[in-house]
């Protein structure tokens, strides 16, 4: 049984490890602002969110597609998917202790199983209520509505409580055996209750022998528990192996809501600050192009944010660079995270955005820590940046914070534009701020390098804007000078 | 009369004859001459035996010990005690020697010992069961296990055929047994019976303290239903169990024996059959197969033991039976001793022996310098090779002795009234009595116990005795004159020439120069009486 809101074909995984490199990535695009405003406190669903938008940089366009329609429905109803959530959770629980211990002994405990799927049954019951009472939209919810329609009808659930009723075994068990070749009994199975008058309609009853076990006999009570012990064993796994599967389901229902309603809540924060939303469209191959796009993450830190348009259809590299103050990780960070958010299904912080599909993210920004690692602190990004290529899927996008900051401009561009050169030839989309005017300068030449800039106009404020403009070969430092100094710096 | 075969097995014959030490005739066995590996008249008379006099001097008891360990309770001990007299016997076993050094024969065999054993534990269990039904059980479980070992020894003859007359005339009777009556009756009934009581299928119901039982009406499997209810939620692959039972011990309780009872009484054919079988079919073990099994691990149980170290590069060889000299072996080697160093992960020194015109080999040389060794091996090598086995060395061509005759210094008993040279003398005297032209007698330092001039003329009266009877002798001794008599080769054990305390353990012929290494050695340490007198600074 699929929850498939996230997928088309599948549940989510999240025993799915994080991509090289995921540790880095979170803190330089400044994704923690994202996980407190979709998570808050609850460490479960961080651990979800996390996992969901790692996983995402390998996803097909038709996941995008269909997990946009998810979300589409969890933003118009977040009731909904808070609903889900709990509900899968507390089912969980219930079942958790009900069951405790059920696979901790050689063999399976029939009552306490009983018990769980009990808490089951309760939980698929209200959540099929919970689905068919809501007016559902999109094709994901639609299809998990009919799939539980399908399974769940009123005779399943009549045939399910019917089983748990009769493993309880109130008139004791009934097995069929054979004949070992030492004279035991072997191959039990388990035999449905026996009706009193099922003999009647077809002849008389079949001869049967009883043992009646004297009252002080222990040693033969204890030999016909073993018995039944053995008769139940198969109906007992049976039993077990199905509630774990359905735990199974409540499982994935419970991460594949709780994306959903992380979704929700981050919707919602960026509508309550008046930021736009949109829906990108997933592209292939070198495309993007955005209108309004914001650092999500800044705009939840100061409750506003500055958008930026761009169209940069097959441009590769990026090159940013412009004065110091200019914001320049922001210009890295709204790129990327709207990168990311797109690949997870997710909506963007944007008017409009359109990019092609990657299958992975790489980050290598400037450490600030670690003044006293001076000496080693260039050797330590390269060290850095090998491991980075040692794990490069083959279409990702690679973005570049600083690097080589570390070094000279003449021997940190000169490195930097191999790196860079080698990159793109690979098929690695390259954003780089820098301010090494001779690194981008490097690639003056090159029809497909695309040159932007932090906007200064002409009195020297900023707009925190982003124009195309090829790179210059003074960082501004006057005007940052100017406004620390005031009119001393001239 | 009661014999080891009748006591364990519980076997008697339709007639109700007990088998015993006399040799059974039964139907088949008149039909096909009688077979057996060890000899091609038949089989050898059955019965214990004491262990031969010289088994400890030439340490052949710890070898059966060795030997047989594996196959404990089967008395091979009786055929390893017994050497053969008759060389075309000693012909016979050596072709099935080679032929079961084939592995894939080998294999069958031991398949087919495993089997055997199968059947003997169930008959013990049926022997031992308290409650009528399991006896019958495992009496079937062994007549199983009987006609599956039967059936694999068949399949391995089959895909090998044997080449020595020995394994050709029992395979010539297990065909013929194949198809007799009594076998063919035997495996029609344990198919049929096998198969009414593994379709038995019956119900048990539990309910506090009552045990109901009847027969299976076709009811459907409940715990299946109960998955199938909850097949949409199974994923790809559901969790699995791992169980761990214990294995019961043999015998039932008294609930089992109860519902055994009453599935006599609901499926009174099924069981009618197995009490026909039982009643039909006792002492279904054919003696000659028994006796096949018992001869096939004397044989098995020596190559076997052999084996690690032929692995190890020592050569084994087959003796060319002659009644002329020369009589020889090469690269030959102690096989106990040899067993012994392999498991130290060392190789023996290997060493030849030759007799012609000398029929007396005199070995002298320092001490521990391998001569009680080499002495033991002529004795091992010869009575192997008079079992008919394989023995060590790369070649070798041996005269049948009538008795291998041994002396090796034996402890002193202090509470004997004779002295101890008086007893080795004695001893010397039985032995020399008893001595034939075809006999081989290995004295090890008899003289050991007496005096110098007494051992120097005593030497030369016995070693006169022993050629004057033609027996093949081999002498250890520190008497280096021995070696010079008439009629005797002789034999040194070699030190190392350039440090005389290590010895190389080869016995090389040459000839005896008793002196010459003991001063070499003192030498070296300075002993000598030049030597002395320089570190004693100079004298009177």
């Amino acid at each position: 049984m699929r929850v498939g809101l996230l997928f088309p074909d599948r549940d989510l995984d999240l025993a799915h490890p994080f991509p090289f490199g995921w540790e880095d990535v979170e803190p330089d695009l400044g994704l923690g602002d994202v996980y407190r405003a979709m998570a808050g406190e609850d460490g479960y669903l961080l651990e979800v969110v996390r996992k969901v938008l790692a996983q995402g940089l390998t996803s097909q366009a038709a996941t995008v597609l269909h997990r946009q329609e998810a979300v589409r429905e969890a933003l118009e109803r977040p009731d909904l998917v808070e609903a889900l959530y709990t509900l899968a959770g507390e089912t969980l629980a219930a079942k958790r202790r009900e069951s405790y211990g059920l696979f901790r002994r050689d063999r399976p405990d029939l009552y306490g199983a009983i018990k769980a799927m009990e808490a089951l049954l309760k939980g698929l019951r209200a959540l099929l209520a919970l689905l068919q009472r809501t007016p559902l939209t999109s094709p994901p919810f639609q299809a998990l509505e009919a799939r539980l329609e399908a399974v769940l009808t009123p005779a399943f659930f009549r045939q399910a409580e019917a089983h748990l009723e009769a493993l309880r075994f109130p008139k004791g068990v009934w097995m069929a055996a054979g004949l070992s070749r030492e004279g035991r009994s072997q191959g039990y199975t388990l035999l449905p209750p026996e009706e009193r008058r099922a003999w009647w309609p077809f002849g008389k009853r079949p001869r049967t022998y009883v043992l009646t076990l004297h009252p002080r006999d222990e040693a033969g009570a204890r030999i016909l528990g073993e018995i039944r012990e053995k008769g139940i064993l198969e109906a007992a796994k049976a039993l077990a192996t199905a509630v774990e599967e359905v735990a199974r389901f409540f499982e994935s229902l419970r991460a594949e809501a709780g994306f959903l309603l992380g979704a929700a809540r981050l919707a919602g924060r960026l509508k309550a600050l008046g930021l736009p939303l949109a829906f990108p469209t997933p592209a292939e191959g070198l495309r993007l192009a955005f209108r309004g796009l914001y650092d999500v993450g800044l705009a939840l830190r100061q409750g506003m944010a500055v958008g930026n348009d761009l169209e940069a259809h097959g441009r590769n590299p990026i090159f940013i660079t412009g004065a110091n103050r200019g914001r320049k990780t922001t210009f890295l960070r709204s790129p990327g995270l709207a990168q990311l958010f797109l690949q997870a299904g997710l909506f963007v912080g944007a008017e409009r955005f359109e990019s092609g599909l990657v299958d992975g993210l790489f980050t290598h920004f400037k450490r600030e820590e670690d003044r006293a690692l001076e000496a080693g602190k260039f050797e330590e990004e390269l060290r850095r940046l090998d491991g980075l290529v040692a794990h490069l899927t083959s279409k990702p996008l690679f973005l570049f914070n600083e690097s080589f900051a570390a070094t000279s401009e003449l021997e940190g561009s000169e490195l930097g534009a191999q790196v860079v050169r080698v990159l793109v030839e690979a098929g690695v989309r390259v954003v780089f701020v820098t301010h090494f005017y001779t690194l981008a300068a490097a690639f003056l030449g090159d029809e497909r390098t695309l040159f932007l800039k932090a906007e200064r106009l002409p009195d020297g404020r900023r707009t925190y804007r982003l124009r195309p403009e090829p790179p210059e070969p003074t960082a501004y430092a006057q005007d940052l000078l100017r406004q620390v100094f005031g009119e001393e710096a001239g | 009369m009661e014999s080891a075969l009748t006591a364990r097995f519980g076997l008697m014959t339709p007639t109700g004859f007990p088998v015993g030490v006399f040799v059974w005739e039964g139907p088949v066995e008149r039909a096909v001459e009688r077979p057996s590996l060890l000899g091609p008249e038949g089989p050898v008379e059955e019965g214990e035996r004491g262990v031969p006099a010289h088994f400890q001097d030439l340490h052949l008891d710890e070898l059966e010990a060795a030997l047989f360990a594996p196959h404990g309770g089967m008395g091979l001990e009786a055929f390893f005690r017994r050497p053969l007299q008759d060389e075309k016997a000693v012909v016979h076993r050596q072709r099935v020697a080679q032929d079961l050094e084939a592995e894939p024969l080998a294999q069958a065999f031991r398949t087919f010992f495993r089997g055997m054993e199968n059947m003997r534990k169930g008959l013990e269990l049926a022997e031992g069961a308290r409650h009528p039904w399991q006896k019958r059980l495992y009496f079937l479980l062994a007549a199983e296990a009987y006609l599956e070992a039967l059936e694999g020894l068949w399949k391995g003859l089959l895909g090998h055929p044997p080449r020595s007359p020995g394994v050709q005339a029992y395979r010539a009777y297990l065909e013929a047994y194949r198809n007799s009556p009594n076998f063919l009756r035997l495996r029609a009934d344990q198919e049929k019976t096998r198969s009414v009581l593994d379709g038995l299928r019956y119900v048990l119901h539990v309910h506090e303290g009552r045990l109901a039982l009847r027969a299976y009406q076709g009811e459907p499997d409940y715990g299946r239903q109960v998955a199938e209810t909850f097949r949409p939620f199974f994923g790809e692959s559901p969790p699995s169990w791992q169980g761990r039972d214990l294995p019961p011990g043999p015998w039932l309780n008294h609930v089992e024996e109860w519902i055994l009872d009453h599935l006599a009484l609901l499926f009174p054919e099924a069981f009618g059959r197995l009490e026909a079988f039982f009643q039909d079919h006792q002492g279904f073990a054919d003696p000659a197969l028994l006796r096949l099994e018992k001869e096939a691990r004397f044989f098995l149980a020596y190559l076997d033991f052999i084996a690690p170290l032929r692995e190890a590069g020592l050569p084994f060889a087959y003796p060319e039976v002659a009644h002329e000299p020369p009589f020889l072996a090469q690269e030959a080697f102690d096989l106990v001793l040899a067993a012994k160093l392999l498991f130290q992960g060392r190789l023996p020194v290997t060493n030849g022996f030759l007799f012609d015109e000398a029929r007396i080999l005199v070995v002298t040389g320092p001490n521990q310098g391998g001569k009680t060794t080499f002495a033991r091996m002529v004795g091992q090598v010869y009575y192997l090779f008079a079992l008919g086995l394989p023995v060590p060395g790369s070649r070798a061509r041996l005269l049948l002795p009538d008795q291998i005759l041994t002396h090796f210094e034996a402890r002193e008993n202090p509470e004997e009234l004779r002295s101890k040279l008086e007893e080795d003398l004695r001893r010397l005297k039985t032995l020399l009595d008893g001595a034939t032209d075809c006999s081989l007698l290995i004295l090890n330092e008899p003289f050991a116990s007496a005096a110098l001039l007494d051992a120097r003329l005593i030497g030369r009266f016995v070693l006169e005795r022993i050629r004057a009877r033609g027996s093949l002798g081999v002498v250890v001794t520190f008497l280096d004159e021995l070696a010079r008599l008439p009629g005797t080769r002789s034999l040194v054990a070699e030190v190392d020439p350039e440090d005389p305390a290590r010895r190389t353990f080869r016995i090389l012929e040459r000839p005896a120069d008793g002196k010459a290494y003991a001063l070499a050695l003192a030498e070296k340490y300075g002993l000598t009486y030049a030597r002395l007198k320089e570190r004693l600074g100079g004298g009177p």
